[in-house]
């Protein structure tokens, strides 16, 4: 009897035993995840509903107004936002085509022709990521306004016009602008796909007697299509995002884009927090249409087997003498696309004010402009709250990212595709929409973030999370289970296996990720424009106030510093990525 | 001890059964291996045992401790299993030295310092590794890496090994070397293991016991000899060495232990079998090994079990000639030794020992 008792209670003692340990293993493993999944969630959808709730009252953020579908009404009612859409769509179109025609010829000609200079020509093509936005756009007004335009100047002596052949204040201007500042994105995508190329199909296609225009259209064309495809839907949906250009030249020459719309909504007086809401409801719905079709498109390119796996040599043609009409086309390119622009900065950041380039200007150089940024409390201010705000959002995003990466990829957790797709949704949020969704909720919840440079770092945090996911995804996928299994077997800290095996061993994809985000945090102004405050700007947002208020030549002295700094974070990145072998996020 | 009980796991929402109601034990001190195919199910129970994998029902037990029962709802955590393991891949952590990689298991279990690299040194002394402790991980061999494997799973002092395949990244040679090492070394401490593999010299040679697997179950226990000599499956028979296996009906008449059988073209007499559970005109299956079929171009002159046949093919493999022989509609493979010549299409005679082949149910 004692002994069944015994044998009874011995029972109970592993019972309980094995519960405790299986509940331990819920509190710690399945706490963190369901917090990480938590955030995310917060982070992209919350806004979001927030706006759509707003699109629907009557009153601004926080006054507990009442439901209405008069804002529908107002915005639909109006030609206005028919016009924006009208714009904004041609705009990323057009835009997208000059990128795409200028990136992906200077892809050729760094990767199948035999064109001298090649080295200097691709790193020549990656200059324009390291400059901010809106420092090549306002470069642009330096170079092609009607007034001080220094293309139009010198065309007008040479030709001798009686007027300016160029007006940067156009569509035209807008479009252009934006599209030869966008040439780095396709050139990489292109280079990519040509060096993902089998050879031997085109040398296939040679053995059939093919002629060579057939062959580029049935073989290369072809099977180029979806990155072709895939990169054009890129550069559209980056089009439709940006600010820099439709403000700094659309506002002035009176071409609305919705990202204006909403910018200019905001700041009339009063604020109409319902218009632009609305109005974005149908901004996002273009961006959604395009990031879908891009991840359809891409989806459809990793099954064509030429666009991912082993990388091959690409056979290059032998252009014969053509190869030097071939770089001079491709010098004047980039002395146009990526000289001029970075030059004409360069050159009004030694002016004592602003002054055409000329010998007798030349005399004049000095660094008072230096001097006075240096000299100027708002620029360690803005690059304080810069690099607070940026190194916060990266770290934030890069852990983050850590934990979905290995919710998706270590776990059989139900909904974890979900969570995949709830992190990238940022992706398709125009940064303008996005401030938008974040200000109704802070300004609606009352949290002590509106006005403070929190709103900043949730903003990047949530922007920059499907950059960071991509880059922590492709990293700990090279981890093998067992790695971790091993590390199972050893401890049951989940925490600790998390940060003693596998964070180490992605340490160098972590840095690149984090690093990457740190830069874009200095370059973009679509999403601090509406969040900063006097007091929390970043230095974007400072470029573009002392802008507007003619601060022109310490503004270059500024922009030229701040380019100097992303791209020796740029350089510390290659560097990472190159020793470790690790793809950058784009 | 190790004890598994009616364990089952299905996957893909219950379609796939990757194990179906496994039941085994292992005895102290012994190796015993899972042996199939890819697919049949025997790493999902290894990793069961390990915990690295929930089953959907049933029970593991180490030494008296349920580690896993379903019915129960008890699943300790791996760590707590105090189990070494030695993985395919080694999952040896490269950013980690070879001294690192051996004391991680041990840190967190309240020894000093000192403590911790004395038992860390002491693994790598029996994996004859000493010297190589401040080495980084990646700029070891596949063997050395598999010796650090090693040492780290026994630097803990488990109460079991599981070995997951761990030779299968290995050249022939070293494979070899180390199948050696692993006996020696589990003999040594006397670890009672679980062993997987799809290799059956692996199997044969380290095992104390082997389990043959199949679609998700456990077809036939044994000990190597047994398995291999007198296995009770026809799987088993096929996937363990190469055998003939011919249909047979079972003639009562001769005495004692020795029994005849007819098959299509001969009557074999078998000793030591018992077919006590059949009876006379029963269908049998006869098992004839390659090796134990001998084959002459002139009569053995043995008044049974010697039949003729026409040579199909001969190829000659260096150990032994593989021959394969028509002998009316059937073919029989025989191994045969290299100093022997065979023409295509000659006639040989065929001889096969009474107590050389076994029987099986059909």
């Amino acid at each position: 009897m004692s002994q069944i008792a015994e044998i009874a209670t011995g029972g109970q003692i592993v019972r309980r035993a094995g519960l405790l340990s299986l509940s331990r293993r819920l509190t710690w493993r399945h706490g963190a995840l369901a917090i990480i999944a938590l955030v995310v969630v917060y982070l992209t959808l919350v806004p979001l509903g927030m706006i759509l709730y707003g699109t629907l009252t009557d009153g601004p953020p926080g006054t507990g107004a009442s439901f209405t579908l008069q804002n529908y009404v107002r915005a639909y009612g109006s030609p206005d936002i028919f016009r924006a859409a009208f714009n904004s769509v041609s705009f990323a179109v057009l835009s997208g085509i000059i990128s795409f025609i200028i990136g992906c010829y200077l892809a050729w000609v760094t990767e199948r022709t035999n064109t001298p200079f090649k080295g200097v020509i691709y790193i020549a093509v990656l200059v324009p990521f390291l400059v901010p936005g809106i420092l090549t756009t306002i470069s642009w007004v330096f170079l092609l306004s009607p007034n001080i335009g220094l293309i139009n100047k010198v065309a007008e002596s040479l030709f001798g016009l009686d007027k300016p052949p160029f007006n940067i204040y156009s569509f035209a201007g807008m479009v252009w602008t934006f599209g030869i500042d966008h040439i780095t994105l396709p050139f990489l995508l292109m280079a990519a796909a040509f060096r993902s190329m089998d050879p031997t199909l085109e040398e296939a296609a040679s053995i059939s007697s093919m002629g060579p225009l057939r062959q580029f259209y049935q073989i290369n064309l072809k099977i180029m299509f979806p990155s072709i495809l895939a990169t054009c839907l890129l550069l559209f949906v980056r089009g439709i995002e940006t600010f820099e250009a439709p403000a700094v030249i659309g506002i002035p020459a009176g071409i609305p884009v919705f990202a204006t719309e909403i910018f200019l909504a905001l700041r009339r007086a009063p604020t109409d927090y319902n218009l632009a809401g609305t109005y974005s409801t149908a901004y996002l719905l273009i961006t959604v249409i395009g990031v879908l079709l891009y991840l359809r498109v891409t989806r459809v390119a990793e099954k064509f087997a030429t666009i991912t796996g082993k990388a091959y040599r690409p056979r290059v043609i032998d252009l014969g003498t053509w190869r030097y009409g071939v770089l001079c086309l491709t010098m004047l390119v980039l002395f146009i696309g990526v000289f001029l622009p970075l030059a004409i900065v360069l050159w009004a950041s030694f002016m004592p004010f602003y002054a055409q380039p000329s010998w007798h200007m030349l005399s004049m150089a000095t660094f008072a402009n230096y001097v006075a940024v240096f000299e100027l409390d708002e620029f360690y201010r803005a690059f304080w709250n810069n690099l607070v705000t940026g190194v916060s959002a990266a770290t934030i995003a890069v852990l983050l990212s850590v934990g979905i990466a290995w919710i998706v990829i270590r776990t059989d957790i139900p909904g974890r595709k979900m969570l995949d797709i709830i992190a990238f949704t940022p992706i398709a949020l125009p940064g303008v929409v996005l401030s938008l969704a974040l200000l109704w909720l802070y300004l609606t919840v009352p949290l002590p973030v509106y006005g403070t440079l929190w709103i900043l770092i949730i903003a990047f945090v949530t922007k920059f999370i499907p950059i960071s996911l991509r880059v922590v995804h492709a990293s700990m996928l090279q981890v093998h289970k067992e790695l971790e299994e091993a590390a199972e077997l050893s401890s049951s800290s989940w925490l600790r296996n998390l940060f003693s095996i596998v964070v180490p061993l992605i340490l160098p994809g972590l840095l690149v990720g984090w690093l990457y985000i740190l830069t874009l945090t200095f370059k973009v102004l679509s999403i601090p424009i509406l969040l900063s405050h006097v007091g929390t700007e970043v230095l974007p947002v400072l470029i573009f106030s002392l802008y507007q208020s003619g601060g022109i030549t310490e503004l270059c002295a500024m922009g030229v510093i701040l380019t100097i700094f992303i791209a020796v974070v740029a350089g510390l990145t290659r560097l990472i990525s190159a020793r470790f072998a690790i793809k950058a996020g784009e | 001890m190790i004890s598994v009980q009616g364990l089952a796991k299905t996957y893909a929402g219950g379609n796939v059964r990757a194990i179906d109601g496994v039941d085994f034990q292992v005895e102290t001190g012994k190796i015993f291996t899972l042996l199939g195919p890819s697919g049949c199910g025997k790493t999902t129970s290894l990793r069961s045992v390990a915990g690295l994998e929930q089953p959907d029902a049933g029970e593991i037990n180490l030494f008296g401790e349920t580690v896993f029962s379903s019915t129960r709802g008890i699943s300790l955590h791996p760590s707590k299993r105090k189990i070494g393991m030695v993985f395919q891949s080694y999952a040896i952590w490269p950013h980690m030295t070879v001294l690192q990689n051996i004391a991680y298991p041990l840190k967190g279990k309240g020894l000093s310092r000192a403590q911790i690299e004395s038992k860390a040194r002491e693994a790598l002394r029996m994996v004859d590794l000493e010297g190589f402790e401040d080495r980084p991980a990646p700029k070891l061999s596949g063997g050395q890496q598999q010796r650090v494997a090693l040492a780290r799973a026994i630097a803990s002092d488990p109460r079991i090994f599981l070995f997951d395949e761990p030779l299968s990244n290995l050249d022939a040679k070293l494979r070899e070397e180390m199948r050696g090492h692993i006996r020696a070394l589990q003999r040594k401490l006397g670890i009672t293991s679980l062993y997987v593999t799809h290799d059956q010299v692996e199997a044969l040679s380290i095992s104390d016991f082997i389990a043959v697997m199949e679609k998700g179950k456990i077809v036939e226990v044994g000990a190597p000899r047994d398995i291999y000599l007198h296995p009770t499956s026809r799987f088993a028979a096929q996937f363990v060495g190469l055998t003939n296996i011919m249909p047979a009906k079972l003639r009562h008449g001769d005495a004692g232990d020795t029994v005849r059988v007819d098959l299509p073209f001969t009557s074999l007499l078998c000793q030591g079998l018992t077919t006590k559970a059949h009876s006379k005109g029963d269908s049998l299956m006869v098992l004839l090994r390659p090796e134990n079929v001998r084959v002459s171009s002139s009569s053995f002159n043995c008044e049974t079990n010697e039949w003729r046949g026409r040579v199909i093919s001969s190829i000659f493999l260096g150990e032994f000639i593989d021959c394969t022989i028509a002998c009316g509609d059937f073919q029989v493979r025989a191994r045969v030794n290299p100093f022997h010549q065979f023409e295509d299409g000659a006639e040989v005679y065929l001889h096969i020992a009474p107590e050389r082949f076994s029987l099986l149910t059909a």
